[in-house]
């Protein structure tokens, strides 16, 4: 077990921001904390990696106590987060000298992760140079240099274009094939569809929902349709009604394409909480 | 304490001091305008306060206020969070840049140094005196790093305190009342010693450059037991 929170709660000055919060998260898990601003992802976070302690509760990492964690759990843990400090005025290559030389780590590392997240070129430029996208990459380069075993990611690609957004996709879906556990919170459904394998949805400090997106989008399918789009046509069709109305139809080649109609997540949201995930 | 964390934090500084213009104008400031002092003023006895003046602002100053800046800078970027991931200890990260900042003061009151006139022996004699006040100056600046939220909030915290603890020498030569105060203040002490370089130290001076880095030492340790490096 990579994570287990029990129970945890958290107020900052008698404000509630997180309620009896219970979770478990195995090994090569892709978990994700789903939430709008304010709900207390980044405040669960801060407890997991042992920035905040919980108000009570209790929440343990690789075993350890968050409260307490150890140089060797510190050791197998990569964190990335929304202001991760970089040094702006050193190059890409210095930035992550520094922290191979504090985890024992060779030089070669360097090359490999920055070729990993596709910064090799950049290695003599300078942090102040880069644009937001590849600062993030290097961010992520410098969690991930010492093959930490679980992996922390708060709103990794949060004000991000869609391409340097997919290519942070890319890097963390790889780590996580290759046996890392990750911890993403967003606020971006799209991406937590696309990437992990559970995902919780909190709200005002509660989880509110949790299991695989694709499962809470069919605990909340009520309507069950299917949308047959044709050539010139598109039709909504009850899903019991499809198998009838399709051999009703004389010409099937005319059909381009039959989608489910389940909600998204960000329509789960929604009919849970009345808010949009913003 | 690790040495591989100790030499990469002491890394970062080193290259950093080099690429960071307002740290590097706080060093080079001083020891040029002494330089440049030398060469235009032509009376020899105004000559020869030059460097003790200057020196003295030079220690008053730059370790405290470079000391304060680097660790308000990093808890700012939140680079000092990004150290703290990596299992750097406070006291690792301290030592590390503190190591940086003492070796380019050695290398800048070197200067000051060999400006002054008289023997091999005054030169070295010079050197030590300063050495003495590199030190309760480095404390001090850590003291105020630690205490300060960010870059804004250490201005306002540290330069009131770099110019009074660097400028009170010049104005005590100026008023009684303000020497009264002045002669417990480690700068005062370094002002004096080196003005009397040629004769024996006093070591009644240096026992007050010593008591003031141990105040600040105490200072150090109780505002670092209550706050720590926290961000």
């Amino acid at each position: 077990m990579s994570i287990n929170i029990k129970e945890v709660e958290k107020e900052f000055n008698h404000k509630r921001v997180l309620d009896k919060i219970n979770l478990n998260i195995v090994d090569g898990e892709f978990f994700g904390l789903l939430g709008p601003s304010g709900a207390g992802k980044t405040t669960l976070i801060k407890i997991l990696t042992g920035q905040l302690n919980p108000t009570s509760g209790c929440a343990e990492v690789f075993g350890c106590n968050s409260s307490g964690l150890t140089d060797q759990i510190y050791r197998n843990i990569g964190i990335v987060y929304e202001k991760s400090g970089l040094y702006d005025r050193l190059s890409c290559g210095d930035n992550l000298y520094i922290f191979a030389r504090i985890y024992g780590i060779q030089k070669q590392r360097i090359y490999e992760v920055l070729n990993k997240v596709g910064l090799s070129d950049s290695i003599n430029k300078p942090v102040q140079k880069l644009s937001t996208g590849m600062k993030q990459r290097l961010i992520i380069a410098r969690a991930i240099m010492h093959k930490p075993k679980l992996l922390f990611l708060d709103e990794p690609t949060s004000g991000l274009d869609p391409v340097s957004a997919n290519s942070i996709h890319n890097i963390i879906s790889e780590m996580n094939k290759n046996g890392t556990t990750v911890f993403m919170t967003t606020h971006n459904m799209s991406e937590a569809s696309k990437l992990c394998d559970n995902i919780a949805l909190l709200d005002g400090g509660k989880i509110i929902e949790y299991g695989t997106p694709d499962n809470i989008c069919f605990k909340y399918n009520k309507n069950k349709q299917v949308k047959v789009i044709f050539k010139n046509k598109t039709e909504i069709i009850s899903l019991e009604n499809l198998s009838e109305y399709l051999s009703k139809q004389k010409d099937k080649s005319h059909i381009e394409a039959i989608h489910s109609l389940e909600p998204n997540l960000e329509d789960v949201f929604i009919q849970l909480t009345g808010k949009r995930l913003v | 304490m690790k040495l591989n964390v100790f030499s990469a934090i002491a890394y970062k500084q080193f290259k950093d001091i080099f690429k960071n213009k307002t740290i590097l104008l706080q060093f080079l400031l001083f020891p040029l305008i002494a330089i440049l002092m030398l060469v235009v003023v032509p009376d020899e006895e105004i000559k020869s306060s030059i460097p003790i003046m200057f020196s003295t602002i030079f220690i008053g100053m730059t370790p405290l206020s470079c000391m304060a800046s680097i660790i308000a800078e990093e808890k700012e970027k939140n680079t000092l969070t990004a150290l703290k991931f990596a299992f750097v200890k406070s006291v690792e990260y301290l030592l590390g840049i503190g190591s940086v900042i003492f070796l380019a003061c050695l290398v800048i009151i070197l200067i000051f140094s060999l400006m002054t006139n008289g023997e091999i022996l005054v030169k070295v004699k010079f050197f030590i005196v300063l050495l003495l006040g590199l030190i309760p100056s480095m404390i001090l600046g850590s003291v105020l790093g630690i205490l300060s939220k960010n870059q804004m909030s250490v201005a306002s915290i540290v330069s009131p305190i770099s110019l009074i603890v660097s400028l009170l020498p010049l104005f005590s030569t100026f008023n009684e009342n303000i020497r009264m105060i002045s002669r417990f203040i480690y700068t005062q002490q370094i002002n004096d010693l080196l003005n009397n370089i040629n004769n024996k130290f006093e070591i009644e001076k240096v026992l007050i450059i010593m008591g003031n880095a141990f105040i600040f030492l105490i200072l150090f340790a109780v505002v670092y037991k209550k706050k720590g490096l926290k961000v």
